[in-house]
């Protein structure tokens, strides 16, 4: 084997939805990008349901969007049904949520990679090659070297994964791939710690078993809606999604097998997350529920396969086909595919830097699953910023790092670097202490001049984006005529006067695009609680989402109490917020303030982003 | 970016002569200006930068707390860097702490432990090694004990503030599950906001006990005053159960403030005796009358005493109309009521102190347990002493941001605001709370949703 000099600027582990737009945005921003995949054809792949949004995620969806990656976009051109998730319940927390044909889901990224320029390799990554700290590439299961300045790692649920169906247990991926074996180990000899997670999936129905006349049928919206800032508003309504409830049968089924589920009988030791549990823990922990509900999702429009939300499992095949047949319309479905628990490496918190640089190894990157998330839109999230923040440190800029006040993203990235995460990370608005400033529909405002100044706004995007704002501005000034003594942005101040009251009177407000009045509804509507928000993001921000620089080693902080410099070593707080949080007293916290403010003036500091 | 103003006691708690409360920040003048005023009736803002005056402190119902010396340091050229006004009031916890209540009152939030110095070292008024020393030593005995002590709930109290806690986190969890799994729950926010209306008002009420609290945490100053030979210090050595004054026949023979601690009902009491007061040629006995008026216009309780055998003079009255004018609590006290020839009638007493009399006798010891009774009366309200109370100006701090965003959410629900908006409020609430408690909200909310709520694909 000899090893030769870098063939990629940027080579990315994996091709789920991380790595996707960790590839897309390296290759954007000109630098030599490829994918290693163990199996080319499962490229942006959905494992899990094919839906895509909701509370919390469809709010990284667009920021996504508004940085100028890719996931929007591809949601757009395949939704199949889209909703609006919490309409009534506020700006702050409504969303989006597209069900997509997973297959021109999976196409369009593939047409965007090409077109990027992005390579496709086929293999399975083993090993990592470091040399003097600093990653020089990879080494694949036939072999081979590959040489590259930066690897991001995406790996998703592979590492060292497990299937468990009932007392079966595989050593395997989903999507009946192999596991990913070596690359763990390889992590461990760098001196990164491992931990274990667990997630599962539900059974498929073949889509010509089901009765659907016994199903109920949910439609989608009627409004036209689209993901992306760039896309026309669309309305999907299609024939695609159908509920129905467990009953007392299924439960009974569930109860009298509870003993042959690896949950119960400790087959499985990973942590699985408590927002997605499995029926039959569902069933054990909530007795008094007489039926849960189920949705039956086709995840293409002619598709052949059905997708059973809710009834996740890992009981044993016979078991799940006995379940099936107990809900209405299923009496005589077939499962294509049972449903399954996985077990998977993660990387511990801690480890990672707010670049999603790995602590230890330079050049290298971490995105998705193997930092402890779960969902599609949490990994693309990490992707694109893992993506970016690769390529800033190959032209030895600043790395992107975003403030919890600033995207959901910020939080998220956030959340997983800094906390003890002990079971999958899922994005829920409840996490979000700013939900009034980060709304799904102002990502654009937020987060496009970063996305522009980073490199990965076309020009496109930045003329949609500086039109919407003239008009934005527009808007917000006509708002500031006075209409009976008072501007008509104060009288919108309350919850039962609306934009159109005054169309009458300014007709010119009648004249702007619907997203830009109820940008502007609202702003003026919500103003009293959003500026509330804005001055409690600045205390905070001023003091608590101060950077410690991941270099800063706290044995060299004269002057620091012994517990403080336990503390510092022992969870390596991201922040002086986190390093509170973990019991670090004011008065160290203010010498750890006061060295990083030196040690910045010496240019040790990575900066603080933005 | 504006920082927002703090407010704290600067000098370590206990007893001592005078106490520093300290505002700093953008809004410290406007802030302080609503509880100081200047002895000469003009307001804080018309005082000249690096000057003292005297001014007064007075409660937000505007009964006069304590007076005070005041200046104001003007931004950056203070300690902080930032506007600064420090309030040199009396020393002794109460007093301070009923300063600090007002500052707070008036819109400061409770400076969390040692942000004075971290604010002076962010605005480089201080070096690290200056910031580094004054932390060692004047925050860590202070402010940081101070918070300390705040932080210590005390059980019951604790228990309380708990079990709110726990019913506002399951109101929010109904909230919270309902948007974060719009597809799984359907909750309804009926009980949630009942609920929370229940808690609201029981917050509400605890803190209208505010004042036991505070003299649960540092004892109820009873002054002892009234004419000379009134048979004050007979009935202080009676209401303490020892020889503590020198009782004489002469009038005037007490000339200095004598305090004893005691208990009364369960409560903390700091008893003091005065000399008579009177126009006299006496110096050291003028000096005495003037420290008498003062220590009863600092304390708690006035407690008024009369000779039965003498009655009600014009000077009386003048002084009782005097104090309860200025919202004191007054107790008009008829001693020796087991000598003859009795001088007053009760109809005169009532009238005089606005029904708040006692007739007593410190030899007989008729009328005492009524004098302990009607003075904790007014801090238990109506005698319960199981009643509690929030102790510190931290806690009552925290109870009080606690109790005005739990009413914004229910007033926001009732208006007809979107449940985004009433959940911000909420959660305002339980950060509040939380201060008391040191619980994350996100987290525990979080908890919540997934204990209760059956939610997930």
């Amino acid at each position: 084997m000899t090893e030769r000099a870098k063939e990629y600027d940027i080579l990315v582990v994996g091709s789920g939805h991380a790595a996707v737009e960790a590839a897309l945005s390296g290759a954007r921003l000109g630098h030599s990008v490829a994918i290693v995949t163990l199996n080319p054809p499962n490229i942006a792949g959905m494992p899990c349901n094919p839906a895509i949004g909701g509370p919390g995620k469809a709010q990284i969806v667009s920021e996504i969007d508004a940085l100028g990656g890719e996931m929007a976009l591809a949601v757009d051109s395949s939704t199949i049904e889209l909703r609006v998730l919490n309409a009534s319940k506020g700006p702050a927390v409504q969303s989006l949520r597209a069900q997509v044909d997973k297959k021109l889901y999976a196409g369009h990224m593939r047409v965007a990679l090409r077109e990027a320029g992005v390579t496709i390799r086929q293999g399975m990554v083993t090993g990592l090659r470091v040399k003097s700290g600093a990653v020089c590439g990879v080494v694949l299961d036939s072999g081979e070297y590959v040489g590259a300045l930066r690897v991001v790692l995406c790996p998703g649920v592979y590492l060292e994964s497990r299937i468990i169906i009932g007392d079966v247990v595989r050593e395997s991926g989903p999507l009946g791939e192999p596991a990913a074996k070596g690359l763990s180990e390889s992590l461990r000899r760098l001196g990164i710690s491992m931990g274990r997670f667990k997630t599962g999936t539900s059974p498929r129905i073949a889509a010509d078993s089901i009765r659907w006349d016994e199903l109920k049928r949910e439609t989608g919206a009627l409004t036209p809606l689209a993901f992306s800032f760039l896309s026309e508003p669309r309305v999907y309504n299609n024939d695609v999604c159908y509920s129905t409830y467990t009953n007392e049968l299924t439960h009974k089924i569930i109860c009298d097998n509870l003993h042959r589920s690896p949950l119960f009988d400790g087959t499985i030791e990973g942590t699985g997350p408590r927002y997605c549990p499995s029926i039959e823990d569902k069933v054990y922990r909530f007795p008094e529920r007489e039926r849960h509900q189920i949705f039956l999702e086709m995840e293409a429009k002619d598709s052949e396969e059905v997708y059973i939300l809710g009834l996740s499992t890992s009981l044993p095949v016979d078991v799940q086909l006995e379940m099936v047949h107990s809900l209405p319309g299923l009496r005589e479905a077939r499962i294509v595919k049972p449903g399954y628990a996985i077990e998977y490496d993660r990387i511990l918190p801690n480890q990672i830097k707010p670049s999603l640089e790995v602590v230890g190894v330079d050049g290298l990157f971490s995105a998705g699953q193997i930092n402890g998330t779960s969902g599609y839109e949490e990994a693309a999230a990490q992707g694109l910023m893992a993506g970016i923040n690769a390529v800033l440190s190959l032209e030895g800029r600043t790395p992107v790092v975003l403030e919890r006040s600033q995207a959901y993203i910020g939080v998220l990235i956030d959340d997983i670097v800094g906390n003890v995460i002990d079971e999958p990370y899922r994005m829920l608005t409840s996490r979000c202490e700013y939900r009034l400033l980060l709304r799904q529909q102002n990502a654009d405002q937020r987060l496009t001049p970063i996305g522009r100044r980073i490199g990965l706004v076309s020009d496109k995007r930045w003329r949609v984006f500086e039109e919407k704002k003239a008009m934005l501005e527009k808007g917000r000034e006509l708002l500031r005529v006075k209409v009976g003594g008072s501007e008509v942005r104060d009288r919108l101040r309350t919850p039962n006067t609306s934009l159109a009251d005054f169309f009458e009177l300014l007709p010119e407000l009648a004249d702007l695009p619907e997203e830009v009045r109820a940008e502007i509804e609202l702003e003026a509507k919500y103003s009293g609680f959003i500026e509330r928000q804005e001055r409690e993001a600045l205390r905070l921000r001023r003091y608590a989402g101060k950077r410690i620089p991941p270099g800063l080693s706290a044995s060299q902080v004269p002057g620091l109490s012994r517990e403080a410099r336990d503390k510092l070593e022992k969870y390596a707080p991201p922040t002086i917020g986190r390093a509170l949080e973990t019991g670090v007293s004011p008065q160290d916290a203010l010498i750890l303030l006061a060295y990083m403010k030196n040690w910045g003036a010496k240019g040790g500091s990575e900066g603080d982003g933005e | 970016m504006r920082e927002d103003t703090i407010a704290a006691i600067a000098t370590p708690p206990g007893t001592g002569g005078i106490s520093i409360v300290r505002v700093s920040g953008p809004d410290a003048v406007s802030v302080a200006g609503k509880a100081v005023k200047l002895k000469s009736g003009a307001a804080l803002s018309s005082l000249k930068p690096w000057t003292v005056r005297l001014a007064s402190v007075a409660d937000k119902d505007g009964a006069q707390i304590d007076e005070a010396l005041v200046f104001i340091m003007k931004a950056p050229r203070s300690y902080t860097g930032e506007d600064l006004v420090e309030v040199q009031c009396h020393g002794g916890s109460l007093v301070s702490q009923k300063v600090l209540a007002a500052l707070l009152e008036g819109g400061a939030r409770h400076a969390e432990p040692g942000e004075f110095t971290r604010r002076a070292f962010l605005n480089e008024r201080i070096t690290l090694e200056e910031a580094e020393a004054v932390l060692d030593v004047v925050e860590a005995p202070t402010e940081y004990a101070l918070s300390q002590a705040g932080r210590r709930l005390r059980g019951e109290l604790g228990d309380k503030v708990r079990r709110w806690e726990g019913t506002l986190y399951s109101a929010l969890a109904a909230f919270q599950a309902g948007i974060d799994f719009p597809e799984d729950v359907d909750h309804g926010s009926c009980r949630a906001i009942e609920e929370m209306a229940a808690v609201h008002k029981e917050v509400a009420g605890l803190l209208d006990r505010a004042p036991l609290g505070l003299a649960l945490t540092s004892g109820i100053e009873v002054c002892l005053v009234g004419p000379p030979n009134a048979g004050k210090s007979s009935l202080f050595n009676a209401l303490l159960a020892a020889d503590r004054a020198i009782v004489t026949e002469v009038p005037g023979t007490t000339r200095d403030i004598l305090r004893e601690r005691t208990e009364w009902n369960g409560l903390p009491v700091l008893l003091l005796d005065t000399a008579g007061l009177r126009e006299t040629s006496d110096i050291v006995e003028t000096i005495g009358v003037e420290r008498a008026e003062r220590a009863a216009s600092e304390s708690e309780v006035i407690v008024y005493v009369v000779d039965s055998t003498v009655g009600l003079t014009g000077g009386d009255k003048e002084w009782i109309k005097k104090w309860l004018k200025q919202g004191r609590r007054v107790l008009l006290v008829a001693s020796k009521i087991d000598a003859t020839p009795r001088r007053l009638t009760e109809g005169e007493l009532s009238e005089a102190a606005g029904g708040s009399y006692v007739m007593a006798s410190a030899k007989t010891g008729a009328g005492l347990e009524e004098i302990r009774k009607r003075v904790t009366g007014w801090f238990s309200r109506g005698g319960d002493l199981d009643l509690l109370a929030p102790g510190s100006a931290r806690q009552v701090d925290c109870l009080r941001r606690a109790s005005s965003s739990l009413g914004e959410a229910l007033s926001r629900h009732a208006e007809g605001w979107t449940e985004d908006v009433v959940v911000m409020c909420l959660e305002e609430a339980l950060k509040a709370l939380a201060e008391l408690t040191g619980k994350n909200v996100t987290e525990e909310t979080l908890e919540q949703v997934f204990s209760r709520f059956c939610i997930g694909k």
